[in-house]
């Protein structure tokens, strides 16, 4: 039986391709619950572990669309509808310069959907996390490739784990903690 | 290929000893004695701006050269220099990393870090300007009781936003940069800076998923970066050229004040490399190659600024106009023409020595042209500010304006928050992207795998 505070098994890599082919050799074998770790962004791992997301870069699209009509919007309705004020003699409606304004602005959101999206999307901030439970694991931000399998909810064979990532060549093989 | 990588790093590099040499000039190490000399002198000069602008709020702008007729006169221009200063940094970061540029990884961290804090001083010189500070909230479209709107026809609005979202953009990108090298610090580090810097990394992990959103965000940021540059330094020569003012009523100004920016940008992030690498011990990192790059960029933007001369003196006497005619003859003969030839010294003649690889690859070189090129691009913004408004249609205007005692101990001040700010800053953060060198790293490794 396994420990029911048990979060998952984590092992370590040497280099960013046997931690992909790691990866492989595991979804082949049917694991699914897989993170992996890395000290920079590793071509192909997470499309080695099926989860691609597209929707950050539409987001910022819309929010740039959406953000640009809105502040034409509201300088169309200034200046024109609710304070209408005739200067240099330019026509009410001056289009040219509240194009710019909604171009600036449209920027201003695509950047905070972008940032903010990131952020969200990663569930950060979040300053707490199992694996941060396992010394070895501070080398993820340094020279370490690792993968975690996350344990199923019912009772599953951590030794089995273990072994499997043993066969992989996995270093520093350990539980880590809920 | 793989040998420009290698002169861009150092023989037998791992990511593991990058990852300590770097960090440890954060965490373990002592700053050398130039970065304490640095700070002291950086923090004397914001102490004359903190005093400069106390006396400024108490009496008010009379205290400036902005007397009409050059009402604009010193904070005006360096708002402008500052902001194109500015530049440089975002572009190299993000058009680098579209490009897939080798040698963004070892300066792109400094030239964030520079393009944050010369927003931060260019911030400071509109507020100066407006003569009532407390008031700068009426440029914001808000419910006030007096059913007043901003002026949107007026470029300083668009000044506003402009710069504002300039400065949101900045503060983000460099935030984002940060992010995996501030959990780096929080592995590495221990007790309370070890929980400090946990807050800041607010959890990252470099998780494939991290990485992905991560990745895409950055990419959107970098794409988004280009327009924004061109977008904000345009609207600040838009204050000038929309105006009928002989010297500044030109079409190519947009442009050319882009050009101007990234000369001067580049230029000091040459300066910031020599410094920086000569004072952290790092030359192995940010490399002559490095410079010579650099270099490079530097001519590009000195000769289209040298074109957008020549284009300006073409359509003064080409529009046939008495008054965009004697604007020229006055600044090649009139009181402030000392000005406009030093900056055909700085700007033009000296910029031609970059094309000589020796020059570029020599860091003494390299640190004197900066300099000599961001005066040269602060003379060019005093010849446009001062000789366009002190002589226009009415000779009964005409007036000689100086810069006051102010003048000068507000500017000093500012470049002293500059330096004060920025070393500060790369004693608190890592002074290379660690999370870019590794990918250098890795992509070198996998070539040598190939070949």
């Amino acid at each position: 039986m396994s420990n029911p505070d048990l979060y998952g098994v984590l092992g370590r890599f040497e280099h960013p391709d046997a931690l992909l082919e790691a990866i492989a050799e595991l979804r082949k074998a049917g694991h699914s619950r897989l993170e992996a770790f890395s000290p920079y962004p590793v071509e192909g791992l997470s499309r080695a572990l099926g989860e691609r997301s597209r929707w950050l870069t539409v987001a910022a699209l819309v929010g740039a669309l959406l953000t640009a009509l809105a502040t034409y919007g509201m300088i169309w309705y200034s200046a024109v509808i609710d304070y209408p004020y005739v200067v240099g003699g330019k026509p009410l409606h001056s289009w040219p310069p509240f194009l710019l304004l909604a171009f600036v602005l449209a920027i201003l959101a695509a950047v905070l959907v972008a940032l903010v999206g990131m952020l969200m999307g990663n569930r950060l901030p979040r300053l707490y996390h199992p694996a941060f439970n396992v010394a070895a694991f501070s080398r993820a931000s340094d020279d370490g490739f690792f993968i975690l399998i996350r344990l199923e909810r019912n009772p599953e064979d951590v030794e089995r784990l273990r072994r499997r990532l043993d066969d992989l060549h996995a270093l520093d093989i350990q539980e880590v903690p809920a | 290929m793989t040998s420009t990588q290698d002169r861009l790093l150092p023989a037998g590099i791992t990511f593991a000893s990058m990852t300590r040499r770097i960090s440890d000039l954060v965490l373990e190490e002592r700053a050398p004695l130039g970065w304490w000399i640095g700070v002291v002198i950086c923090a004397a000069l914001t102490l004359l701006l903190v005093g400069a602008l106390s006396v400024l709020f108490s009496v008010g702008v009379g205290i400036f050269g902005i007397t009409i007729p050059v009402a604009w006169g010193m904070p005006i221009l360096n708002t402008v220099w500052w902001i194109g200063i500015a530049h440089a940094g975002t572009l190299i970061s993000a058009v680098l990393l579209i490009t897939r540029q080798p040698w963004r990884a070892g300066i792109n961290r400094f030239a964030e870090a520079m393009a944050m804090f010369a927003i931060v001083c260019a911030g400071i010189y509109p507020i100066m300007h407006l003569g009532r500070p407390q008031f700068f909230y009426y440029l914001l479209p808000y419910p006030d009781t007096m059913g007043l709107w901003p002026q949107w026809r007026s470029p300083l609005v668009w000044d506003f936003f402009a710069i504002f979202t300039y400065l949101v953009f900045t503060a983000s990108f460099l935030y984002m940069s940060l992010l995996p090298d501030l959990a780096t610090l929080r592995d590495r580090a221990r007790g309370w800076r070890a929980r400090a810097y946990g807050i800041l990394a607010i959890g990252w992990r470099g998780s494939a998923a991290h990485w992905e959103r991560y990745e895409k965000a950055n990419m959107i940021m970098a794409a988004l970066a280009t327009p924004i540059v061109v977008t904000v330094t345009g609207i600040i020569s838009l204050d000038l050229a929309v105006s009928v003012v002989p010297g500044f009523h030109f079409t190519i100004f947009p442009p050319y004040f882009v050009a101007g920016a990234l000369f001067s940008g580049f230029s000091t992030v040459a300066l910031l490399a020599v410094v920086l690498r000569s004072l952290f011990n790092l030359e192995d990192l940010v490399t002559r190659v490095h410079l010579d790059y650099l270099g490079r960029m530097m001519l590009l933007f000195a000769l289209i600024v040298a074109y957008a001369y020549g284009q300006e003196i073409f359509t003064a006497f080409y529009t046939g106009e008495d008054y965009y005619r004697t604007v020229y003859f006055d600044r090649w003969t009139g009181p402030y023409a000392p000005i406009w030839w030093s900056m055909i010294v700085c700007n033009v003649v000296l910029t031609q020595l970059l094309w000589f690889r020796r020059i570029r690859r020599s860091p003494i070189a390299m640190l004197c042209l900066a300099i000599t090129s961001n005066l040269g691009m602060w003379l060019e913004r005093f010849q446009i500010v001062f000789t366009s408004t002190h002589a226009d249609y009415m000779p009964s205007n005409w007036d000689t304006i100086w810069p006051t005692g102010w003048d000068w101990a507000a500017y000093l001040g500012s470049l002293g928050l500059f330096g004060l700010l920025l070393l500060v800053f790369v004693k608190l953060t890592p002074l290379i992207s660690l999370h870019d060198m590794r990918a250098l790293i890795a992509s070198r490794q996998q070539e040598e795998g190939d070949s």
